[in-house]
């Protein structure tokens, strides 16, 4: 066993920190409280590389191992990039694009991947629909084939990038007498007739995605647009799926460090009773629970980032374990990040309530807790 | 980064372990009636797992390194919960304090077939406290006179050696002291509910006379203790991690085997979910514990800190586990002499052995605040 990162990994995290506190974070609180997608910063993501960090060179992207990938999405939360932010970033580049990457054609790479890459398009996934969540096999959602067209029809719900994706990868029936096998994979271009999106979502956190509804109505799209094989969606889905698992986990637990940090700096300058809370054994107990859970986390998301790099495409108990920990174990600390602030972190001005909001999210977000306990148990 | 063993270490392990099943008669509780007992198995169980390396020092070259060592000790633990830790505190632990004595100080000790050393620095029974040793030191010609208490000291019934720390002039110091010396009163815990086959004593000293040549000053004085605690908690770890394995291979073979409503335990939602979170307890907790040993030969910076932070996760899963584990398992755990029942007690006692579980999360805290 070795857990060492190369030299450059541990460079290559600090230039990333290093360019997320310049670029992104000053604008942070203000992009927050306004609940605005920061299209500035995305940007500049795809400037720096970091929406196409896995891909091949030949398509924009950095060529970069998974592990690398990982601690890009954790240094980006080590720094105080908000959830939003992560969040849209992980359902661009790894529930859209990589998914183009790993299914689509030859035409589908070169048309979507470089746009993808640089930022220049946005992109989105529409799997979950309002009567069908956790239960995916249950869609309403279908796609008829016409002719030279498949016909969409159907409705997605809670979709990050929903209102400002320029391109969805959405999930719908080919055949809807069939369960998980009647599922296929499609391109959806933002203009396509038959095609819109809600309004954005009000959401406890992640204020910063924009996340909303996605309609179909009669909407034709080609056949060209279909990802991959009729039938295979849900495979490609649970594919995905392992990115929410690993890499958008990753942002979380650099959130965790972030949080460490400035609990510590809170602490030691806060006196109350005539000395620093950082004297404190609560204090001190909360920052030590606060470490536990993040050097336990890292292990696991680190984990699955290395199977995926050995080329083991579905690791369904590494990732469900992963998925699970860090969403139902991550509340407590991150809680406890709160508390070390008192009511200065209730209030917006120190960051922590948005990353107890942000946070909310880990237990529901790609798969449900219940749905990985689900998972675990039947690989027992 | 590597998250797997290699072959050689997966063909190690199952060496190991199909030894120690088919040992397993010669050291289950009901054969280990006395301490003499508890000795003989000690020793025996150090012959069966000396040829695989197991007690190689760290930095020694034919070591299998900290990793596959505390995969090996799990093992061990799997089967023998108190015969692990009468292991590591009786013999790895001067394996690895060894490069702070001399060569002759060390021949001086005739430890040759022996239970080595039994580690005394524990004076309270719940160590709550960092405080200086309170024992008393009277120098007195070519002898040491010292006085005092120690606590839950692990084989020092049988050990060679009992290792008390204390002062002498405000300047730490060890003591190796013979069990049979006098003004040394050795009153081990009859009673105790804890690790049935481990020999666990508190000792009292009354002007217990120790020669001067039997006691060192390391010059790294923190940096002893600091070794002495890190192996005492890298035994904890794999302690609990030996009693998770056990319990979750016990409740999942009842869930599945025992029916509920016409269907095993297991088909029932909330049992199932139940070892999920357990499984994701064990999972996350040796992944903790590998990497912390890996700091070890990596000698990272962070050592210390995820020592600690593997000793307080594992051993508080442990404990979480074990007590899921029961809900499932039912009543038949409180019958006499149940494992699992045994289990939540020891599992409760690792987290207050080595580093108790609140002095690391003040060591945690301390470094977080740095």
């Amino acid at each position: 066993m070795d857990f060492e990162l190369t030299k450059t990994q541990h460079m290559f995290k600090k230039e990333v920190i290093r360019f997320a506190k310049k670029e992104i974070t000053p604008r942070v609180q203000e992009h927050e409280i306004k609940n605005e997608f920061d299209f500035n910063a995305f940007r500049k993501m795809g400037d720096f590389g970091l929406l196409g960090l896995h891909f091949p060179e030949e398509f924009g992207g950095g060529g970069a191992d998974v592990l690398t990938t990982i601690i890009a999405g954790e240094a980006l939360g080590e720094a105080g990039v908000d959830g939003g932010l992560t969040l849209a970033y992980g359902a661009h580049s790894f529930l859209c694009a990589d998914t183009i990457f790993s299914h689509g054609t030859d035409m589908h790479r070169k048309k979507y991947l470089p746009k993808l890459i640089s930022g220049e398009c946005i992109g989105c996934m529409g799997l979950t629909e309002p009567d069908a969540g956790s239960d995916v096999a249950s869609m309403k959602t279908t796609a008829i084939r016409d002719g030279d067209h498949y016909v969409l029809n159907g409705s997605k719900i809670f979709i990050t990038n929903g209102p400002i994706a320029d391109i969805a990868l959405v999930y719908a029936k080919t055949n809807p007498e069939k369960q998980h096998e009647g599922i296929s994979t499609f391109i959806v271009e933002k203009d396509t007739k038959g095609f819109s999106s809600g309004a954005p979502l009000k959401k406890m956190g992640m204020k910063t995605s924009q996340t909303s509804e996605l309609f179909f109505n009669d909407c034709r799209i080609p056949v060209d647009n279909l990802v991959g094989q009729e039938g295979m969606g849900f495979l490609y889905a649970m594919q995905t799926v392992e990115w929410d698992r690993s890499a958008l986990l990753a942002p979380m637990i650099g959130g965790m460090s972030y949080a460490i940090k400035q609990c510590s700096d809170y602490a030691k300058k806060r006196y109350q009773f005539h000395r620093p809370i950082s004297h404190f054994q609560a204090t001190k107990y909360k920052l030590a629970d606060m470490k536990i859970f993040l050097e336990a986390a890292r292990s696991l998301v680190y984990r699955i980032a290395w199977c995926k790099d050995q080329g083991q495409a579905v690791n369904h108990l590494e990732a469900a374990v992963a998925k699970l920990f860090v969403g139902d174990w991550s509340l407590k600390p991150i809680n406890d990040a709160m508390l070390i602030h008192g009511g200065y972190g209730y209030c917006h001005e120190y960051g922590m309530e948005m990353l107890f909001r942000d946070n909310r999210l880990a237990p529901i977000g790609g798969g449900t807790s219940e749905i990985q306990k689900k998972i675990i148990s039947k690989l027992i | 980064m590597n998250f797997t063993f290699s072959d050689n270490e997966r063909n190690l392990f199952q060496e190991i372990e199909s030894t120690l099943t088919q040992e397993k008669q010669n050291f289950v509780q009901d054969t280990l009636h006395t301490e003499k007992d508890i000795a003989r198995a000690l020793i025996a169980l150090k012959q069966k797992l000396t040829p695989f390396g197991y007690f190689k020092a760290f930095n020694d070259s034919a070591s299998m390194g900290p990793t596959a060592t505390l995969e090996m000790m799990r093992i061990v633990a799997r089967h023998f919960p108190s015969l692990l830790l009468g292991m590591e505190y009786g013999y790895r632990i001067f394996t690895e304090i060894r490069k702070y004595l001399t060569e002759s100080f060390i021949q001086s000790l005739q430890i040759k077939d022996t239970i080595p050393c039994a580690i005394a620095f524990c004076e309270d029974f719940v160590e709550t406290d960092t405080k200086p040793s309170s024992i008393t030191v009277q120098s007195v010609d070519d002898r040491f006179l010292i006085s005092g208490e120690k606590k839950f000291i692990i084989l020092a019934g049988m050990a060679k050696w009992i290792v008390v720390n204390g002062l002498i002039d405000c300047k730490n110091a060890i003591f190796f002291i013979a069990p049979q010396s006098d003004g040394l009163v050795i009153s081990p815990l009859v009673n105790k509910r804890i690790f049935p086959e481990l020999t666990i004593a508190n000792i009292e000293l009354t002007n217990c006379p120790v020669p001067k040549n039997r006691v060192i000053y390391p010059e790294q004085m923190n940096a002893f203790i600091n070794q002495i605690q890190l192996f005492e908690n890298l035994a904890c770890i794999a302690c609990a991690l030996g009693m998770i394995d056990r319990c979750i291979e016990t409740t999942t073979q009842f869930a599945k085997t025992h029916q509920s409503e016409n269907k095993p335990l297991i088909a029932h939602q909330a049992v199932a979910f139940s070892l999920a979170e357990a499984v994701t307890l064990r999972q996350t907790a040796e992944l903790l514990a590998y990497r912390s040993a890996w700091m070890l030969a990596a000698n990272d910076s962070e050592k210390f800190v995820m020592n600690h932070c593997a000793k307080i996760f594992c051993a508080e899963s442990a404990e979480t586990i074990v007590s899921q584990c029961m809900n499932i398992l039912g009543g038949q755990v409180f019958l006499e002499n149940n494992m699992v029942e045994q289990m939540l007690i020891n599992a409760k006692f690792i987290q207050l052995m080595g580093t108790s579980t609140h002095l690391a999360r003040i060591a945690i805290a301390d470094v977080a605040l740095k």
